[in-house]
């Protein structure tokens, strides 16, 4: 520091005071580092520039639609045309990402053929030692492109991090074990013991879009396991593919104590339109959440009968806003004459123009 | 008691190490933002390299999101602004247009193109708002999830708890009508809410300027950098509010601001903390901070998220007087905010929002064109008495100016590492060339209208003042939106 004073001084005698050292000393500091902040977004530029991605895509576009056309097929010719311009990690890169968009577009014969050409073209080497990466990124952006490009050797490797700390790298293994499965693509669900969150069921729920009927197991196999979520996920699968072999078991999970059990149970219930819920559904609605009771409430003009309109007229005078329009709702959908039900809601003075309102609400189709 | 010219120029002394320490502080503070935001962008992007957002829509999993969008003599743009909402990509949403008692054809025009006519609509006043006059909906099932509110005027937060009031989503997207989104918007802000392990009670993303951007059925087609320099200055403020300060504020968990053009919020607990606040201007820094106390004061935990993207393009004022009351109104917004939550300073029940947040809001963001202004006039004063130090002042103003310039060029770094939206080599020297010119006729300007924000404070001025706009791809002047302006 003292080198630096007695050379500043050498350069700027006028200037003595520790302050005004300080101050041009800090000054020139921050001059430096902005231009040298500009140099490098410029040099980034300019390198982004001279590697010509755009031509490179381009090329590269036009290289694997012609060979997924071409009705010869050389490997050694791939092999050949890898070995000459798939030169760097930039080239590799761009070939990756250009085959795994179009595979998501492709199915059938040419996603096999867009499969065969990204192993021809050693690709999946390249993605295997991303995969083996110590970075988790790396890591967890290979397993998606080996999930995509349906490398399922890898499986059995991947499915080892489904439990991994990185939530990231986790979910991508979760997803990655779905779509590879030759078998049973929901055997890593056994071992799963962190919680999954609704992205992740999302991204499985989506990766199971893809699988074959015959693949999908049934669900409600995986309603004791000790992960709350993992129960969640499973009922919203049991929904989504409406296996009906589940219903009882889907029914007792309305019970169930876990909040976002007993919704989903409930959500379940009403999509799947398992009517002989009904009974449990009534005895438990009391000491429901309101969201379940809600869900209960929309789900009664599909289950209700004679014996559910008292229950449900009392809910219409005493419940919360939106318990009375559903109740009101399921009123007026179980009843066949409607003008007597208006009259016996509207009985209450009190809240005669609110109810008026409800029923007007109710009865516009357009608002339901 | 006899004040010597000793005393005074003691006194001028120690106001001068202050603002020297204050300079430090605020110089400190900038740099461990920049660096938290650099840390925040660099985990975002690791994080979703390969994300598939198509996803959300091939599932019934996503929420359903409600979008509250109030206008006010919106006549000119409202049907081009609702079918650009229209083509947003999600699977489960509604568009609620709420007429905040427009004097023009807003309502009329939005009746005809969209087919609509009078429901009977029974709402649920979970906030207490104006009344509301009719509810519409489409004849038209391609537009079966319109709503439109028509309502008595009572300015934007007003209709935005309209809008709470009568959606049906768990998620609320309150957008301005005349923002542009990107049509990825509503999956990208819906990601967090999602993925949070805390719960998730708002996510805002970054706002763009489409000053002199191509727009095509409400569709930013080509990004251009603005023409004008007043403009091209907002760009940077925008890259330097959003990429850098949003960024590393949510990486701590002191987001306290989700701006008014396009956030998304838990609807439950926005109308359990009891919706928008219309007695202030500043209604959406507000309503972060009183969900953030309600969360506190039920001891939940939570999150307020940010992502990076750009999700929304909006129009920035283009003449120094819109600017003017632009920034008033954002001064004036800040102080009420800070000053109705004074008793979340510096109070640990609160954690960061209350120990760093608000202190840092106070500190930096109300106080600093105060205390700016004081030292000009501090410095005039004794210039003209010849006891300023040319020399230390003229050190010192340099210092400052290299901080500010070096600051903004890190600004221009992130948004070259993140989304690159001005690609041309040219835009990039011409920020360079706005960015040296910033402080001298721009800052100065946007100083004294922030100064003028807190006499008008101190005053009781309430009203937002007239907001011209010239609207995209138009040279037409559009009427003032005096109760719901949309920036």
């Amino acid at each position: 520091m003292d080198g630096l004073v007695q050379l500043f001084h050498a350069f700027f005698p006028a200037l003595d005071s520790d302050v005004l050292i300080m101050n041009t000393l800090l000054s020139a500091l921050f001059f430096i580092i902005a231009i040298l902040s500009y140099y490098v977004i410029m040099a980034t530029r300019l390198i982004k520039w001279l590697s010509n991605k755009p031509k490179v895509i381009k090329e590269a576009i036009n290289y694997i639609t012609s060979e997924l056309y071409n009705e010869e097929i050389s490997k050694a010719a791939r092999k050949d045309y890898a070995k000459k311009n798939l030169t760097s990690r930039f080239l590799k890169d761009i070939y990756v990402y250009q085959c795994v968009e179009l595979h998501k577009s492709l199915s059938g014969e040419l996603a096999q053929d867009l499969k065969q050409l990204f192993a021809d073209l050693n690709l999946t080497e390249y993605a295997m030692d991303h995969f083996h990466s110590y970075d988790w990124a790396t890591k967890a952006n290979a397993i998606t492109v080996l999930a995509e490009m349906e490398y399922k050797v890898a499986r059995e490797e991947i499915i080892l991090f489904v439990n991994h700390y990185n939530i990231t790298l986790r979910y991508k293994a979760q997803v990655a074990a779905v779509a590879l499965a030759e078998k049973e693509p929901f055997d890593f669900l056994q071992y799963i013991n962190k919680p999954l969150n609704e992205w992740q069921q999302l991204q499985i729920l989506n990766a199971a879009m893809n699988l074959k009927t015959e693949q999908l197991p049934l669900f409600s196999n995986w309603f004791q396991h000790k992960e709350p979520t993992v129960i969640v996920l499973c009922i919203k699968l049991a929904n989504h593919f409406k296996q009906y072999e589940a219903s009882e078991k889907i029914i007792e999970k309305c019970a169930d104590p876990h909040y976002d059990i007993s919704l989903q149970a409930i959500i379940a219930v009403k999509q799947m339109g398992i009517y002989n819920a009904k009974g449990l559904l009534l005895d438990i609605y009391s000491i429901l959440y309101t969201p379940h009771q809600l869900e209960v409430l929309e789900f009664m003009p599909s289950i209700g009968d004679e014996d559910s309109i008292d229950f449900l007229k009392n809910i219409a005078h005493t419940g919360d806003f939106r318990h009375r329009l559903l109740a009101i709702q399921a009123l007026l959908s179980l009843i066949g004459n409607k003008e007597e039900l208006i009259l016996e809601l509207q009985s209450d003075d009190s809240e005669l123009e609110e109810q008026q309102l409800m029923i007007n609400h109710v009865l516009d189709n357009s608002t339901i | 008691m006899n004040i010597t010219i000793y005393d005074i120029r003691h006194a001028y002394d120690v106001f001068n190490n202050v603002i020297m320490y204050y300079v430090i502080a605020i110089s400190i503070a900038f740099v461990v933002l920049s660096i938290l935001a650099s840390y925040a962008m660099n985990k975002y992007k690791r994080r979703n390299g390969f994300v598939d957002y198509r996803a959300i829509l091939s599932t019934e999993l996503a929420p359903g999101i409600s979008i509250i969008a109030p206008a006010y003599n919106e006549g000119n743009n409202i049907v081009e602004n609702v079918r650009s909402l229209l083509s947003l990509h999600y699977p489960d949403y509604e568009i609620i247009i709420v007429n905040d008692g427009s004097k023009d054809d807003t309502l009329e025009k939005l009746i005809e193109a969209y087919d609509l006519y009078k429901v009977h609509f029974a709402i649920n006043y979970q906030i207490e708002t104006k009344d509301v006059r009719a509810v519409y909906k489409s004849k038209n099932k391609a537009y079966s999830d319109i709503v439109v509110v028509d309502k008595e005027n009572g300015g934007k937060a007003d209709a935005l708890n309209v809008g709470l009031n009568i959606s049906r989503e768990p998620l609320v997207a309150c957008i301005d009508v005349d923002c542009i989104l990107a049509h990825d918007a509503l999956l990208k802000l819906v990601k967090p809410f999602m993925e949070g392990d805390r719960k998730i009670i708002a996510t805002g993303g970054v706002i763009r300027a489409a000053n002199s951007c191509e727009i095509q059925a409400g569709e930013i087609k080509k990004v251009r950098l603005p023409t004008k320099y007043k403009v091209r200055v907002q760009v940077l403020e925008y890259f330097r509010a959003f990429l850098m300060g949003r960024m590393a504020w949510a990486q701590i968990d002191g987001l306290l601001l989700i701006s008014g053009a396009f956030g998304m919020f838990d609807k439950e607990v926005a109308i359990r903390a009891g919706g928008y606040d219309p007695k202030t201007v500043g209604e959406d820094m507000e309503l972060v901070v009183r969900m953030r106390r309600l969360m506190h004061d039920e001891k939940t935990k939570y999150r307020v998220a940010f992502i990076p993207d750009p999700l929304c393009w909006t129009e920035v004022p283009e003449t120094w007087k819109m600017l003017g009351k632009q920034r008033n109104r954002w001064a004036r917004g800040t102080i009420e905010t800070l000053w109705k939550h004074r008793r979340l300073c510096l109070n640990p029940k609160y954690g960061v929002m209350g120990m760093v947040s608000i202190p840092f809001w106070i500190l930096f963001e109300w106080l600093a064109p105060l205390i700016e202004l004081t030292g000009i006039i501090l410095y005039t004063i004794m210039a003209v008495f010849g006891w300023t130090n040319w020399t230390y002042y003229i050190s010192f103003f340099i210092l400052v100016y290299c901080f500010s310039v070096m600051f903004t060029v890190f600004a221009i770094w992130f948004e070259e590492e993140t989304y690159q939206q001005y690609r041309k080599p040219k835009y990039i020297v011409i920020l360079l060339f706005t960015t040296i010119l910033e402080p001298f006729v721009y800052h100065p300007f946007v100083m004294l209208s922030s100064v003028k924000g807190n006499i008008d404070w101190l005053r009781g001025k309430k009203s937002w003042g007239e907001m011209t706009r010239v609207g995209f791809n138009s040279n037409k002047k559009k009427e003032a939106t005096p109760s719901t302006p949309t920036d």
